[in-house]
Order: structure tokens, then C-alpha cells, then sequence
């Protein structure tokens, strides 16, 4: 094969890897993770490069054992990951327990751990956008105003605590893109 | 064509004039063959249509990558997620494959393919984007554009593409702003010149492409004085500033000296001029040198603040250039003059902002005139109308300045404003007559 094809192929051969690589972890946490419910609530941003998406809080991104942290701590003591254990509710909900800056050694059985980068403004678990097309904006950003406190996310979370975002519940619809 | 490249504009002018000449008798049909081998005017219409389509050519993918980014925006909606996937990767493959199908493979039509190829890098940059929008993954803004420089410059060593390397150079740096910021000490971008310099000066020396590497350089230089005003505040972007500017002034004088790569050499000392006269000119303000504290001057360096590597690699890189550009110059009184000058300005103006904030006023105000008044000798040695008006509006520019800066009167602000003006036109008169002068006892 000439040389130049075959550095063709080698680079096209890297821009297929990064565009394989951008949805890694939520591709594994889709085809492996338990499914679970997190209370959310969202806003909504326009993102010319993606199109619209609803930005999205969760009740496990703000945990009040960090918040004297948050408040006085420096970067280095506030940036990082977390590994947040989850536990699931009556009303089958899961809600955090406990947060660790490294991989919990005993995870109560039930539980599960989901991984997060902690900054300035809480946890980020790389779930937090959810882009929706453009034809239902309007729609599900007026349902999602109206009833802010019924919003629930469903997400998939793999054993190494990578999370993927599935679909939004708000009482009994579902949006799911 | 053995003489030094001319432009085209001359060549289409010589054309026409040929004709009239040889209309004219002034030359023979054989002197007039002989000029036309000589600068391949023959040539002329070819090249043109070649730049014409490769205008249209670039103009086009630009127009379709943005209709490509608004349709990854439109969310399409009757597609599954697989097919979406298929769509995504297909569009950019066959782009690619299509482009080296017809630059390099059969050669029918290298500017088309070229463009293909260009157009599948810009796909790619959009497919990242819209990959992260099938899956929700919503990174920071700047985040895809680091992944897509990647691609990009890998790309551009695989096909020898320089509009490759160019967006490759865009998007890396739209990621270090995004990921840095101004005066932002908490960044863990500062590995970014090095990699930068690493990955883009070897593709500008390889392809000897002017435009990648003025890019690269004012990549550089920025990204390192970015870093270094993020560890060290002002201190930290003049000690910057000074030391990147020697830096491409030498480096403008070791390409000076060679035979290959000896259009990087004005552009380098270019910027060079600019980056250590902006930092005189900013701190010959006295509000901006008080910002110049006491702590900097002891972080500055510390293991701590990795964000000041950048800035010491280049005065350590300075220094290993500086022996081989002083060879180069030998014989030539007004690169070493202004060599001397730059040098100089980053020792004396780095020494006195260590010792305090009114030396350093006191310095960078002398250092930018002195600049100045090398800059309009140098216009006279070389009969360079550029550097003598740029050297005279840089005196101007200090007088007003100063006249702004300080509560005067308004007698003294008119009689500042007027000197100016009035020194201006002068000189400027003065000027004409001596290149008038020379160029008649030259002929």
C-alpha cells in the first residue's frame, strides 16, 4: 500500500477512535448500569453546537455534609472527584447516604456508587444536560416549569459509578430523545 | 524561475507591458520569448483559475460545514440512534474517502479533494458536537475542541494539509482560552505552548508554510503569556511579554540566515518588535506598574506556579539561540542594532520592575523611545518607509500618552498635541527628501 494512503488511513483511523471515545462511558453505563430514579430540576439553556438541551440539578449534586467545604475550602480541597453512595427510598427514589473522595470499601448491600467531579458549584456527574428536539421545546420546557418538584431523571450507573443519562419523568410522561 | 518570487500582480503587469514594448519596438520578439520563459507567464491564466477554485472550493465547505453544524442543531427527529450514529460517521468517511479518491489516489482533481478533505475535518469537528448530543454528554463549552484539534492535526501530517493544520491551530488555542481564562492561576492548561510548539512548528518547517507558522508563533506567544499572567499576574505577563518577544526576534534572525526557511524571518521579528514594545508601553504607565508587587517578584519561578514554565522554557530556548542569531547577523548594523535594543529592554526592564514600580515607569518610558528612535534610523538605513513611520508614530504615541496620563494643563495638552502634529509632518517631509536624495546618488 502507498504510504501516504496508508497515514490516510491511520488519521482517519484517529478521528473515528475520538468520535468512539466521546460517548465511551455513557455507551458502557447504557449497555451495563442499573437503572435508577434521582430527583431533578431543570433549566434551559440554547447550545448553537448541539442544538437544545435542558440543563439539569439533581438533589444528589448538592449534599449538605459538603457545604462547609463549598463555603470556605480552597480549590485544591474542593475540586476532585467524589464517589457518592446511593440508596434507594420507599418510594423508589435513590437519594445519597454518604460521600467519599475515594471508592467506598464497604458499600451497604441495595446500594450503589456513582462517580462525580466536585466543584465550586456541587457535583457534576457528566448527566447533567438532556437534549430534546427542537419541534417539543416548548412543550416540555412549560411541563418541566409547571411541575419542577415531580421531575425525575432516570439514569444508568456501571460498576465503575460512570452514569448515563436515559429519560425524564415529570408524573406520568416520559421524554425520552 | 531562479530569481526570488515575484508576485503575481507584477507578472500580470510585465504581461500586458510586453506587448506594449514589443508594439513599441522597444524589444525583439526573442527578448519578449525570453522574459515570458523567464517568470512563466504563460502560466499566468492556469494559476489564476488554480486560486479561483480554490476560493470557491474553500468558500463552499465553509457554507456547508455551517449548514452541517445547523442541521446537528436541528436535533433531527425520525431517526433511530443507531442511524444517526451510521449518518454521522458515514458523512465524514465519505468526505475523506472521496477527497483522497481525487487528490491523491487518481490525482483527477487534487484542489476538489483537497476541499473534501478539509470539509470532512470540519465534519468531524461537528460530529463530536452531535455525537455528545445523541448520547446527552454536555461537557464544558470549550471541551470538543481539543478532540477535534486532534483529529485535525492528524490529519493535516497524514495529507500534508495545511488548512488542516490551520483549523488544528484555531481549535487547540479556542480550547486553551476556554480552559484557562485570564488571570486564572487554577487552570492545569499550562502544558499547553509546549505541546502547541511540540506538535505545530515541526508541520511549519516541514511544509515551510508561512501562514502555519505565523499562526503557531502568535499561538504561542499569547498562550504563554496567558499562562504566565494567570500564575503571576502582571509581573508575570511583562516577564512574559519580554522574554517571548526576544524570543521571535532571534528566531526571525536565525530563519534571517537561511535559505529555506527565510520567509518566517519577518513575521518573527515582527511580532518579536510588538510583543516587547507592548510590554514597554503598557508599563510605562504608571497606574499599571504599581501593580507590579513585591510578592510576584518571589513567586515568580516557584515550583508552585507551573504556569511560569512556559515563560522560563523561552528564556532558556533565548538563550541557546541568541550565539547562532548573533552569527547570522554578523554584517548587518541594523538587525544588530535593534537585536541589541530588545535584548537589552528584557534585562533592564525585567531588572528594574525586581527593583521597583517608579524604575520601571522611568525604564519602560526610556526603553519604548529608544525603541522608536532605532526604529526611524533603521527606516533611513534601509530607506524602509515602514519602519521610519512606525518608529515616529511610536514617539508620537508617548507624548500623548504621557500628556493623557498626567494632570496638565490644557496649555501644555495643546502644545503636546501640536508638537506632535506639527513633528509629524515635519519629519515626515524631512524623510521624503532624504530617500530622494539617496535614491538619485544611488542612481
Amino acid at each position: 500500500m502507498n504510504k501516504r494512503l496508508a497515514f490516510f488511513i491511520l488519521a482517519l483511523a484517529v478521528q473515528v477512535a475520538i468520535l468512539a471515545a466521546v460517548p465511551g462511558k455513557q455507551v458502557y453505563a447504557r449497555l451495563t448500569g442499573k437503572l435508577i430514579t434521582i430527583k431533578t430540576t431543570p433549566v434551559d439553556p440554547y447550545d448553537f453546537l448541539s442544538g437544545y438541551h435542558v440543563v439539569l440539578n439533581y438533589e444528589i449534586s448538592r449534599l449538605p455534609e459538603l457545604e462547609p467545604t463549598m463555603r470556605t475550602g480552597t480549590d485544591q480541597e474542593i475540586k476532585g472527584y467524589v464517589y457518592v453512595i446511593l440508596k434507594a427510598g420507599d418510594d423508589g427514589i435513590w437519594s445519597a447516604t454518604s460521600v467519599h473522595n475515594t471508592w467506598p470499601k464497604n458499600v451497604p448491600d441495595g446500594c450503589l456508587v456513582i462517580k462525580g467531579h466536585r466543584n465550586w458549584r456541587g457535583i457534576r456527574y457528566g448527566i447533567e444536560s438532556y437534549f430534546i428536539p427542537e419541534k417539543h421545546r416548548e412543550a416540555i420546557e412549560k411541563d418541566l416549569r409547571q411541575n419542577q418538584r415531580q421531575a425525575k431523571a432516570q439514569i444508568k450507573v456501571d460498576r465503575f459509578g460512570n452514569s448515563a443519562l436515559i429519560r425524564l419523568l415529570v408524573e406520568d410522561r416520559i421524554y425520552e430523545y | 524561475m531562479k530569481n526570488k518570487k515575484v508576485s503575481a500582480q507584477f507578472r500580470k503587469q510585465l504581461k500586458d507591458e510586453i506587448s506594449v514594448w514589443q508594439a513599441e519596438d522597444l524589444i525583439s520578439p526573442e527578448q519578449a520569448n525570453a522574459l515570458t520563459q523567464r517568470y512563466q507567464l504563460g502560466k499566468i491564466s492556469a494559476e489564476s483559475l488554480r486560486t479561483l477554485l480554490g476560493v470557491i472550493y474553500g468558500i463552499g465547505i465553509v457554507l456547508v460545514a455551517i449548514g452541517i453544524i445547523s442541521f446537528v442543531a436541528y436535533h433531527w427527529m425520525g431517526m433511530t440512534r443507531t442511524s444517526k450514529v451510521v449518518l454521522v460517521f458515514g458523512a465524514m468517511l465519505a468526505c475523506h474517502g472521496i477527497g483522497i479518491y481525487l487528490w491523491q489516489i487518481t490525482g483527477m482533481s487534487p484542489k476538489l479533494g483537497h476541499a473534501l478533505i478539509c470539509l470532512g475535518s470540519l465534519i468531524f469537528g461537528a460530529n463530536i458536537g452531535l455525537m455528545a448530543q445523541i448520547f446527552h454528554v454536555k461537557s464544558q463549552w470549550n471541551g470538543m475542541f481539543l478532540p477535534w484539534s486532534i483529529g485535525a492535526i492528524t490529519m493535516a501530517y497524514a495529507v500534508s494539509s495545511v488548512p488542516n493544520a490551520a483549523m488544528a491551530i484555531i481549535t487547540s488555542f479556542i480550547w486553551f482560552v476556554g480552559q484557562h481564562g485570564w488571570f486564572d492561576s487554577t487552570s492545569t492548561s499550562w502544558w499547553y505552548p509546549f505541546v502547541a510548539a511540540v506538535v505545530f512548528v515541526p508541520f511549519a518547517y516541514i511544509k515551510r508554510s508561512e501562514v502555519v507558522f505565523v499562526m503557531t508563533i502568535s499561538c504561542l506567544v499569547v498562550s504563554t503569556q496567558i499562562c504566565a499572567a494567570g500564575a503571576v499576574d502582571f509581573f508575570g505577563w511583562l516577564v512574559s511579554a519580554l522574554s517571548t518577544g526576544a524570543l521571535l526576534f532571534c528566531w526571525g534572525l536565525v530563519s534571517y540566515g537561511s535559505d529555506k526557511f527565510k520567509s518566517f524571518a519577518i513575521p518573527a521579528m515582527v511580532a518579536g518588535v510588538i510583543s516587547t514594545g507592548l510590554a514597554e508601553y503598557l508599563f510605562s504607565f504608571q497606574e499599571l506598574a504599581e501593580e507590579v508587587t513585591g510578592a510576584d517578584r518571589l513567586i515568580f519561578g516557584n515550583s508552585d506556579f507551573l504556569h511560569t514554565n512556559p515563560t522560563i522554557a523561552s528564556l532558556v530556548v533565548l538563550l541557546l539561540l541568541l550565539p547562532f542569531a548573533i552569527k547570522r547577523i554578523r554584517n548587518h548594523q541594523v538587525l544588530k542594532a535593534i537585536t541589541r535594543i530588545i535584548i537589552a529592554t528584557l534585562v533592564v526592564v525585567t531588572g528594574s520592575a525586581f527593583i521597583n514600580e517608579i524604575l520601571l515607569v522611568v525604564v519602560a518610558n526610556i526603553g519604548f523611545l529608544v525603541m522608536a528612535a532605532v526604529l526611524v534610523w533603521a527606516g533611513c538605513q534601509l530607506e524602509n518607509r515602514r519602519l521610519f513611520w512606525v518608529g515616529v508614530l511610536m514617539v508620537a504615541l508617548m507624548v500623548v500618552s504621557r500628556t493623557l496620563e498626567y494632570e496638565t494643563g490644557l496649555l501644555i495638552k495643546s502644545a503636546a498635541f501640536t508638537a506632535c502634529g506639527v513633528g509629524l509632518v515635519v519629519t515626515g517631509g524631512i524623510f521624503e527628501k532624504y530617500l530622494k536624495r539617496r535614491r538619485t546618488a544611488g542612481e
